[in-house]
Order: C-alpha cells, then sequence, then structure tokens
C-alpha cells in the first residue's frame, strides 16, 4: 500500500481549497512518484529565480497544475525553462473556472505579470455549478462534500456564495442528480453545449475575468476532455470559447495537437491511470503554446535552457524482504534521510519494498531518482540462495520441502533490481553489499571513531551469524566470521519463540521478562544446546533445534529439555517463562562479553561499534563497559536490518571514494525520518476541524512540563521522526516517572500492554551520574544500567509474589522507570540533539527536582511507532492519553468530538 | 566453507577467517536478465561458499527452479512482488529465506 504521508491540501476561507504553502513532497500515485512544491502562497511554483522579458501567469485546475508530474515537467514549467519568460503557475486541482477566477483576484493581481493564461478543462464549466466538491476523507477513506465558493447570477451580476467557505463536510450519499446531497446547483451535462446549464453562469465569470485582467492580453486555451481526443471528436468547444475573442482576448485550439499525438501505450499525451497530462503531454502543450507565443508575442528561446543543478553523489540505499524495511540517502557520505517502511505502511516489521521510505528520501534530498548514482541493496541474494542449497542437501529426505518453502521468497529476492526499477523509474546501476557488511559499516561510519573494533551479531545474514572487523579511515577489514546454523541471534530468537512471543520482534520483551526470573536453566543452555569457546564462538546442538527445517525454532527435545511445549502467545506468563527469559540473557550476555574481548584481541582498538539484532539487547551492551577493554562504545541506533539500508549505501560510497573523510558519515542523531512544518501541521488541524491551541513559544516547554507534573500523560509528535526502533523524544509518550502509579497506567490505559514491560526514562545527559551508575551520554536508549543506589527504597523479599505484586512495589525515588532489578534502559540528551525536550526536562526539572521523564514509543501495542500527525490523533483518540503536542499546537482530549471508528483497532494490530 | 561440525572437538575456536573478498559492494547487473539459463549462470557464479561438487548438485536445482515457466509467470508479476504480507513465507519463522 503506497501511502501520501504528506497532506498537501488545506482548508481555504475564500478559495475553499489551496495546497499548503512552502511544502515540497513527494507524492504517489498509481505505481509512480512525483515530486511537488509549493511556493508562500500554496501555488505549485519552483522558485526557479528566473528572469524572463515576458511574465507569464497561468490558471487552471489539476491539468495545468501537473497532476502527476514534477513541477519541472509541467508545461508552464517547461516554458520557464526553454524561454525567456518567468511563468506564474496559480492552478490548483480541482478548481472550477470560479475559483480560478477568484485565485486570479486574490493573488494573481497582486503578482507582476504581462500575459494572462487561461487553461479551462471542460469539466471545470461545470465545476463552477457546484456547492461542494467530492473528496476524499484522509482518516476514513470515506468519500465528503468538501464545500466551495460559487456564483450565482442575480439580475445579470454576479452574487458570490459559500465565503467563508464553512468547514463542515458532510458524508457523500450517492445520488446522480446531487440534489439530495446539495452540491450542485443545477443538473449539468458532462459536456458543455452552446445552450448548456453552465454557460450561464461561466459566460460572466470568463468576462469577470477579462475584465480582471485589464489591459493585460488573455490568451484561452480550453482543454477539451479525454474522451473527444481518444474519439477524435471536431473541437465543437472552440466556436463557444470565440465568443470571448476581442483585440485583447485570444482562443487557441490545441486539441487537433492532442488527436495527432495520442497513443495510450506510450502515455504519449495523457497518463493511463488518471488521464492527467503525461510527461510528453506537457511537452507538447508547451511546444504548441510556446509557438504561439514566439509568434504573437516574440517570445524569444533561452540560449541555454535552464537546468536543474543538483550537487553531490547521491547513494540510495535499501533493505527489505526480510523484516523492517528501510531506505537511507546518504549524499556525499553524510546521511541526510533514512525511515523505515513500517512508519508509513502502518504494518509492524513491514518487509516488503520501501517504496514510501524511498520516496521520504528523495523528497528529503530534493533529488529525482535520476540524480542518484547508485542505488544499493544490503544483501547478496546468491549467497542466500546458496546457504539455503545447503541447508536443503543437509535434510536430505525433506530436501523438496525445505527448498519449495523458501524458493518464493528467494525469488522476490532474486528479482529485487527489476522491481527497483519499476517502482522508481531508476536506470543507472544497481549494487548489493554482503549483510554483515552492510552492519559493520551501518555501525563504524556513522560512529565517532577513527579507528575501532566492529562487532555485528544478528540471526543470520546470507551465511554470517557473528562477525568481527575493523574499521580504519575510511576502510573496513573482515577478521572473522561464525556461519549458519551457529548463530546466537538464532539461539535467542528460539527461546523467544519457546516463550510464546514473536520472533523477530518479540526479543526486546524476553530481554524484559528477564529480571522477573532466575537463571536456573542456563547451565542446561550451555550443557545441551551449545558449546561455547573462550572466544566466545559457539556452536549449536541442531538436535535441539527446528529452524534448518523451516517450519518451527524449536524441536522435541527442546521440550523435554525445558519441561513441556512452548508457552501459547498471550496466554499466562509463568515462572517457567521467566526463568528461561532470565537463563538466556544470562548466557547472551556472557556471549557477547566474550565476543566483544575477542574483538579486541584481535584489534588492539579501544573503540567498539556494534551493530545486528543482537546489539539491540541493551541489556548485554551495559555489561560491556564494565566487563570489556574498551573505552568507548558506539551501537547503532537501527541496529536491526533497517540499519542495513545506511551501511549499505555508506559500504558503496567508501568503497568507491576511498579517499573521502569519513567525518562526513559520523552521526550524532538518529532523527532522520519525516518531519512536519507548522503550516502542515496546522493545515492537518484545521482542514479537519479538530478544537486546538497554539503554544506561546517561549511558554511552551513550562506548559507541557506543568501537565507532566500534574501526571497527565502526554503525546509528545515533534521534529523529525526517529530511524530505528526507539522513539527517542521526537514521536513519544511523556510520562512523571516520580508517579508510582504511572507504569501500570501508561501499560493498561495508553499502551494496552503486558503489565510487566517496563517504562525506559529520558532526562538530561547533564544529569546521568544523579541518577544512575553511569558517566556516559547514552542518547539511543541503547544501554541498561542501575538506578544509583541512593536513589533505591528498601524492598521486602520478593520469593512467593506474582509479576504484578513485584511490579508494583515502589523500588526507588523514580518508581516508573526502575525495572524489578533497579535497572533502566537509559537515554540522555542534550540540547544539541534535541533542544525542545531537553526544555522540557528542564521546565520539568524546576518543578519537580528531577530532570527526567518516562519515555516510551508512540504507539499502542502491536503498531509501529506514529508518523504523521494523523498517525498521533488516532493514537491519541484510541487512548486514555490526556494530551497531544503535535510541534507548536497542542490538543486536550476532553475538547476533542467523540472519535468513532468502524474497525476494532485492538484486532488491527497483532501483539509482538 | 561451513564449519564442521565433527571438528569441533578438536578446535579452540569455531570462527573462521575471511578471504576478505573486496570489494564488499558488486553490481546486480550479472542478475538483470529475464534469460533464465544466464541467470543460472549468474547466480552460479557468485557462489563462493561450495565446491564444484556441490555446485554440480545445485545447477539442475536452480534451473528447474528458474526455467518452471508457471511458476516465473506467477512470480514475476508486480502484485506477487509488492505484496505486503508475503504469506508464502511462514510469519513464524525467522526469516531466513
Amino acid at each position: 500500500m503506497e501511502t501520501n504521508f504528506r497532506q498537501v491540501v488545506q482548508y481555504h476561507e475564500e478559495l475553499g481549497h489551496i495546497n499548503i504553502p512552502n511544502q515540497r513532497a513527494c507524492m504517489m500515485y498509481g505505481n509512480r512518484n512525483y515530486f511537488i512544491q509549493t511556493d508562500e502562497n500554496g501555488f505549485r511554483n519552483s522558485n526557479r529565480n528566473a528572469e524572463g522579458a515576458l511574465k507569464i501567469l497561468l490558471l487552471g485546475d489539476s491539468y495545468t497544475a501537473g497532476y502527476g508530474v514534477n513541477n519541472e515537467h509541467r508545461f508552464s514549467d517547461l516554458l520557464e525553462i526553454e524561454y525567456d519568460c518567468k511563468t506564474i503557475n496559480l492552478a490548483v486541482s480541482g478548481y472550477g473556472v470560479d475559483q480560478q477566477v477568484l485565485a486570479y483576484k486574490k493573488y494573481g493581481k497582486h503578482i507582476d505579470h504581462d500575459i494572462v493564461i487561461f487553461v479551462p478543462f471542460l469539466d471545470d464549466l461545470t465545476r463552477s455549478c457546484l456547492k461542494a466538491r467530492i473528496g476524499l476523507q484522509r482518516s476514513t477513506g470515506k468519500r465528503i462534500l468538501i464545500p466551495k465558493p460559487y456564483f450565482l447570477l442575480k439580475n445579470g451580476q454576479l452574487e458570490l456564495r459559500n465565503v467563508p467557505v464553512p468547514k463542515d463536510r458532510k458524508l457523500f450519499v450517492e445520488d446522480p442528480e446531487g440534489t439530495s446531497a446539495g452540491h450542485r446547483l443545477a443538473a449539468a451535462p458532462r459536456h458543455a453545449e452552446a445552450n448548456a446549464p453552465e454557460w450561464e453562469i461561466n459566460t460572466p465569470l470568463i468576462r469577470y475575468l477579462r475584465e480582471l485582467a485589464a489591459d493585460k492580453p488573455l490568451l484561452i486555451f480550453p482543454l477539451p476532455m479525454n474522451e473527444s481526443v481518444i474519439a477524435n471528436d471536431p473541437p465543437v468547444h472552440i466556436p463557444l470559447f470565440r465568443r470571448f475573442e476581442d483585440d485583447n482576448t485570444f482562443v487557441y485550439d490545441i486539441s487537433n495537437r492532442l488527436q495527432e499525438e495520442y497513443d495510450y501505450a506510450s502515455e504519449s499525451v495523457y497518463l493511463k491511470i488518471c488521464g492527467h497530462f503525461s510527461k510528453t503531454g506537457h511537452q507538447l502543450v508547451a511546444r504548441e503554446m510556446g509557438r504561439i507565443l514566439e509568434r504573437q508575442f516574440q517570445l524569444a528561446k533561452r540560449e541555454k535552457p535552464l537546468g536543474r543543478v543538483v550537487k553531490g553523489a547521491h547513494v540510495l540505499g535499501i533493505s527489505c524482504f526480510y523484516h523492517d524495511s528501510a531506505a537511507c540517502l546518504i549524499r556525499d557520505g553524510a546521511v541526510v534521510a533514512a525511515a523505515q517502511e513500517e512508519r508509513f505502511s502502518r504494518i509492524k516489521h513491514d518487509k516488503s519494498f520501501p517504496v514510501n521510505a524511498v520516496n521520504y528520501c528523495l523528497e528529503a534530498g530534493d533529488i529525482r531518482v535520476e540524480d542518484l548514482e547508485a542505488v544499493v541493496y544490503y544483501d547478496l541474494e546468491t549467497w542466500t540462495i546458496e546457504r539455503v542449497l545447503h541447508n536443503a542437501l543437509q535434510l536430505a529426505a525433506d530436501k523438496d520441502a525445505y527448498w519449495q518453502l523458501a524458493r518464493k521468497s528467494l525469488y522476490k529476492k532474486l528479482k529485487l533490481p527489476q522491481l527497483i526499477r519499476n517502482r522508481t523509474g531508476y536506470a543507472g546501476e544497481i549494487y548489493k553489499t554482503q549483510h554483515h557488511i552492510s552492519h559493520a559499516a551501518g555501525a563504524y561510519y556513522p560512529s565517532p571513531f577513527k579507528e575501532a573494533a566492529i562487532l555485528v551479531i544478528d540471526g543470520v545474514g546470507e551465511h554470517a551469524c557473528t562477525t568481527i572487523a575493523r574499521g580504519r579511515g575510511s576502510r573496513i577489514e573482515v577478521l572473522k566470521q561464525q556461519f549458519y546454523p551457529h548463530s546466537l541471534g538464532l539461539l535467542y530468537s528460539a527461546f523467544t519463540y519457546f516463550t510464546g512471543f514473536k520472533v523477530n520482534s518479540g526479543e526486546y520483551k524476553l530481554m524484559g521478562l528477564a529480571p522477573f526470573g532466575d537463571p536456573v536453566y542456563a547451565d542446561a543452555i550451555k550443557k545441551h544446546l551449545i558449546n561455547l569457546k573462550e572466544d566466545g564462538s559457539i556452536l549449536l546442538n541442531m538436535g535441539f533445534f527446528d529452524f534448518q527445517n523451516g517450519e518451527k525454532m524449536t524441536g522435541d527435545k527442546f521440550n523435554t529439555l525445558f519441561g513441556g511445549p512452548p508457552r501459547q502467545p498471550e496466554s499466562p506468563i509463568t515462572k517457567r517463562e521467566m526463568d528461561l527469559a532470565a537463563s538466556i540473557q544470562q548466557v547472551t550476555e556472557e556471549i557477547v562479553i566474550r565476543m566483544a574481548n575477542h574483538a579486541f584481541e584481535l584489534t588492539g582498538c579501544t573503540n567498539l561499534a556494534m551493530a545486528g539484532g543482537v546489539a539491540l539487547n541493551c541489556v548485554a551492551n551495559g555489561q560491556l563497559f564494565d566487563q570489556t577493554p574498551f573505552k568507548d562504545f558506539y551501537f547503532q541506533p537501527a541496529a536491526g536490518d533497517a540499519g542495513g539500508a545506511m551501511g549499505c549505501a555508506l559500504s558503496w560510497y567508501f568503497e568507491h571514494y576511498p579517499d573521502a573523510d569519513k567525518q562526513a558519515a559520523e552521526q550524532e542523531s538518529a532523527l532522520l525520518g519525516p518531519s512536519f512544518t507548522p503550516q502542515e501541521i496546522g493545515a492537518f488541524l484545521n482542514s479537519a476541524d479538530l478544537p486546538h491551541h497554539r503554544f506561546v513559544p517561549e511558554k511552551r516547554a513550562e506548559t507541557i512540563a506543568g501537565w507532566l507534573y500534574e501526571n497527565k500523560v502526554v503525546g509528545h509528535f515533534d521534529g523529525r521522526m526517529e530511524f530505528g526502533p526507539r522513539a527517542l523524544g521526537a514521536r513519544s509518550i511523556l510520562g512523571n516517572p516520580l508517579a508510582p502509579e504511572m507504569q501500570s497506567t501508561l501499560n493498561l490505559k495508553i499502551k494496552y500492554r503486558e503489565s510487566f514491560r517496563p517504562f525506559a526514562p529520558i532526562f538530561k545527559e547533564e544529569r546521568t551520574a544523579d541518577y544512575f551508575d553511569f558517566h556516559r551520554p547514552s542518547p539511543h536508549m541503547l544501554v541498561v544500567r542501575q538506578v544509583r543506589a541512593s536513589l533505591l527504597k528498601p524492598q521486602k523479599e520478593r520469593s512467593g509474589e506474582n509479576l504484578i505484586t513485584r511490579i508494583n512495589q515502589v523500588r526507588s525515588e523514580i518508581p516508573a522507570i526502575t525495572h524489578v532489578d533497579n535497572s533502566a534502559r537509559l537515554q540522555s540528551v542534550n540540547s544539541r540533539q534535541n533542544r525542545r525536550i531537553h526544555e522540557i526536562l528542564d521546565e520539568f526539572e524546576k518543578l519537580s527536582g528531577k530532570g527526567i521523564l518516562i519515555n516510551t514509543s508512540f504507539n499502542v501495542r502491536g503498531e509501529p511507532i506514529v508518523g504523521t500527525p494523523m498517525d498521533a490523533y488516532r493514537c491519541f483518540m484510541r487512548t486514555e492519553m490526556d494530551v497531544l503536542v503535535l510541534g507548536d499546537f497542542y490538543l486536550i482530549k476532553n475538547e476533542q468530538p467523540v472519535f468513532q471508528e468502524e474497525q476494532d483497532w485492538q484486532k488491527q494490530f497483532e501483539l509482538d | 566453507m561451513y564449519f564442521d561440525a565433527s571438528q569441533a572437538t578438536h578446535t579452540c575456536s569455531y570462527y573462521q577467517g575471511c578471504d576478505n573478498q573486496t570489494p564488499y559492494t558488486i553490481s546486480a547487473g550479472p542478475i538483470e536478465t529475464d534469460d533464465p539459463m544466464d541467470l543460472v549462470e549468474a547466480v552460479l557464479n557468485e557462489f563462493l561458499h561450495s565446491t564444484p561438487e556441490q555446485k554440480a548438485i545445485f545447477k539442475p536445482m536452480l534451473e528447474a527452479w528458474l526455467l518452471e515457466t508457471e511458476d516465473r509467470e506467477f512470480l514475476h508479476t508486480e502484485e506477487y512482488l509488492l505484496s505486503k504480507r508475503a504469506e508464502e513465507v511462514l510469519q513464524r519463522v525467522y526469516e531466513m529465506f
């Protein structure tokens, strides 16, 4: 599903609707993308700063606005690019002649121009007879009636009605005449004819336009209906427009040229999917207009056409088809943008081709796909095929069944280049990088280190499950690897599966459950399941596992060893699951520490960069600070496969530009996703008519901190979205960590998830040592450490208590973020990384004495973190959150209208 | 090559050295072919963890897979390639394929 995650149209009091001003967006239209850019008034003008002898202002609808094509591909822009002129395009999709005239009156009259080109599509005449247009409601997808201004003719005079345009939007009721829905002024035929009722209102409208244009030449280019072009109908509409011709008003017929060039298959004139002008259609119109302007107004061609200037080497990285699809754009080695597909598609861990994320990256870089120097995929699919074939051979009798299971998925990967080209139109070279190289590059290049040991641990990438490498300057060198099936990631996932959580996404739950249990099975794991060497390398005893068969993770022997079958998802969690979680966590930590120590021995480097799914095990990460000789650490915030999109692009870049400075890639922040301007958020709130307020800028932080201190739960949506699985303040739910009941409130009333799940703190970086046994920054929430002993409270004996009782014990002065083992998952923040969150923490500290808050991801159970203002509002209304902050705006729950959904959202999102 | 588990008791490490094939990033050009036989050859050419004997076993499996007309027609559709929820791959299994 493609989603236009940006709203691009907003309510306008006088015109009904207009594009959102100062916006740049990559839009999906069918299976294509196109780029729009708007000016300060909301019209699609590219701000090319073109000079020209002639200033041409254009009026029209979507055909002139260029629906479905980039700004620079429209006929208005082609004229400006080719000829010595400047064009101002005031066309807006969906406008009738009435709105075009009003747009000229409100805006065009005040813009310096010499000529007006009016391009009415015949259907625009019909639109002048409507009180409202049918549109889609973004939040529900339902058809609604969007009110518009209109004119009535009274005693021969035009009377403007419906201004200010009402905001109320009724649901559209299917009705051919439109009378019951009340949106038509009169029944109108589809094609305009001499006596058609449209002319009653459009004749004075066009005369009014003539009058408004004063002494400026008015050139009318009526566009026939597509059906007439296809059917080669004679241009019967032209004489109807000729009635307006005078000394300064000219009518031109281009329908015969459209008919001559029309070819459906090649989209020579119209786009197949919608019938708007294609790129070549716009070129055709531009040629015709240019010819007329040359002849009639002596418009000359430019000596050199204006071109787009794109600076820098742009590389697009893509990860997909395993889990957590993502895209990342780098420019000259610096990360410009990165995002996970799930945030757009709203499918958690979406693994499909990340078309929305790709489009966002191009939009953020303000480039087109043809500007890319390379597209890189994060995995060698042929090596994965090779591994699967080896696996199949080992299965002997079950070989065919296993191969059948794998082949379709493998085929999809093999056809990825074809898909990239089909979906993006990219024609350049496509590359691919080893899976673990992608992870290693994603860990090393963004790190602040000039030299580092690199440790990659995940389930499996092609053949490798663990990789130890060294980064030095712009070069990465792989030193040792451990191959499938002997994988720490798969070992951990086997326990995730066995304890009833979803593999690939429930691992963090297992980690959160571990402190509730005792590691009574750790010895059994080391004795029966693995053979662990001093250097951290392991050999799995495959008799206990079933993942090589492709059906499930664990086998009967595994069940016998751990006292029965796997736990069923959502069934009660017993002591066994808690003990299993504690045991595998302890073993994992021991293995990771040994691996890291071995990486130190091999490289002699004092810095360690880590990635791969196991690097998201922040409890193990926290241990590395005490139990390895490394002095500094960097954990890629998108350590899982999403980060592979960044790594493969960086790997390509530094292999092809070996002299480039690695410093360009260093990256302090994980805020790499889309942001929304105040104009965009305001447009969303106003168009949906949602009760809202705007912060007094200097009181924003103080106001939010006040709510939090009153134990209100605040959804905080601000700035660029995070890249990676953690919400770091930009798409976060914030709460008061000093309130003992806040953990259960958040779990049960906001997140609707298991009550054992802990919450993480976000705190001022400079306060780290005041609250925790830690003295370093932890900006990406990838390190678990203990709450400082001086803040802890005496505890009762824990034996015999159930899980809920233990959770509800007050363990520290910051109880809501203190886990049952007195640990916390740390996120420090300084004002450089996120100024506005830091200000809120400052203000909260003034009230409470502590610069720390609860920070949990802005979503409900099973839902991807919210990506857009609409997602945030929906999540706000589905839960018992008290306040929603959208950038500079805020919404109070009890001021909102009743929120009704046809579908039960709790069934929409599966539990991990 | 894969680690030989039968050697497990005779080693102090299960890590394997790397031949550091560089560049790590290679062109996808060779697999961008619609000719199934060329595709088989291109895929086999990129196998670096198999002996010639193993490649000889894999070749007919790859040919059968990539030549199967019905499968190709189905799998080639963009709807299939783009499907957001590829149910063909069991969700409960680690996505190892």
